[in-house]
């Protein structure tokens, strides 16, 4: 099973890249998972994912970010008794691939904290794989969860 | 955001509840901000009481992290108290534990930092 997003998934949810729009998102997150049988713990890690997704595009995204729709679907897989949900998150934002940035250094002390680098952090420990691919001047995630 | 912020002699607690996520940690900085102003050495101490906090993103930690630093550069003492699992769980992976002094109940931090206010909050 991969986190490779598929050349075609359905927009469910469309919200304004600001940042009140996110709480929706998470709201949509937690109904639409909760319908579609996703565990509780399961749901909770990729709200943790998507806040910090949808972060990167407000915050990092650019002009061309702001001025689209960020467009988010939730899709289940069963396989060979493994269950997966796969939150597609896609928009229109400056190409930034977050499996490819580097990864923060962890702090062992107040002194060595630095503030930067810290969702791609989250987003990588709550995620059980994530994908991503940039398609017709789009960004494209795949963020995985497993049960 | 709500705030049930309250005083213990030189210890004040601030006590936020709900979601600290992007689209409150403006709002959590600023009403953040006036305890950490008198928070220096031989003044207040402050306890975060977060046990009505029920999720932290990062933008959260980057306003705690800020916050402990000022907090050091001006000698005085900040600590966290009583997380929910689910926000203690990011601290864990953010190695947060190395930052800021947590503690399991809003008791034992005020213990920590005073014992003048550990009787006062005991007295209720």
């Amino acid at each position: 099973m991969t986190a490779t997003p598929v050349a075609e998934w359905a927009a469910e949810l469309s919200i304004r890249a600001d940042f009140a729009e996110t709480r929706r998102a998470s709201r949509w997150l937690r109904v639409t998972g909760e319908a579609r049988g996703v565990p509780e713990e399961c749901i909770t890690r990729l709200d943790h994912c998507m806040e910090e997704a949808l972060a990167n595009v407000i915050a990092h995204g650019g002009p061309g970010a702001r001025a689209a729709d960020i467009a988010i679907g939730l899709e289940v897989r069963c396989d060979a008794g493994l269950s997966a949900a796969v939150l597609n998150i896609s928009d229109a934002g400056i190409a930034f691939d977050p499996t490819r940035a580097p990864a923060p250094a962890r702090p062992g002390s107040l002194a060595e904290a630095r503030p930067g680098g810290l969702g791609i952090q989250v987003m990588r420990s709550y995620a059980d794989r994530i994908g991503y691919t940039r398609v017709a001047e789009r960004n494209r995630l795949a963020i995985m969860v497993t049960w | 955001m709500e705030f049930n912020n309250r005083r213990y002699g030189e210890v004040v607690v601030v006590a936020p509840a709900g979601r600290i996520d992007h689209a409150s940690a403006e709002d959590f900085r600023l009403r953040l901000a006036p305890a950490l102003e008198h928070c220096s050495e031989g003044r207040d101490r402050v306890v975060l009481d977060f046990s009505a906090v029920e999720y932290i993103s990062s933008v959260g930690l980057r306003v705690l992290m800020l916050a402990a630093k000022q907090v050091k550069a001006q000698k005085g003492a900040i600590v966290i108290a009583a997380m929910q699992p689910v926000v203690k769980e990011i601290f864990d992976i953010s190695r947060f534990n190395y930052v800021f002094a947590a503690f399991p109940g809003l008791r034992e931090a005020v213990a920590d930092l005073s014992t003048q206010a550990l009787a006062l909050y005991d007295a209720g």
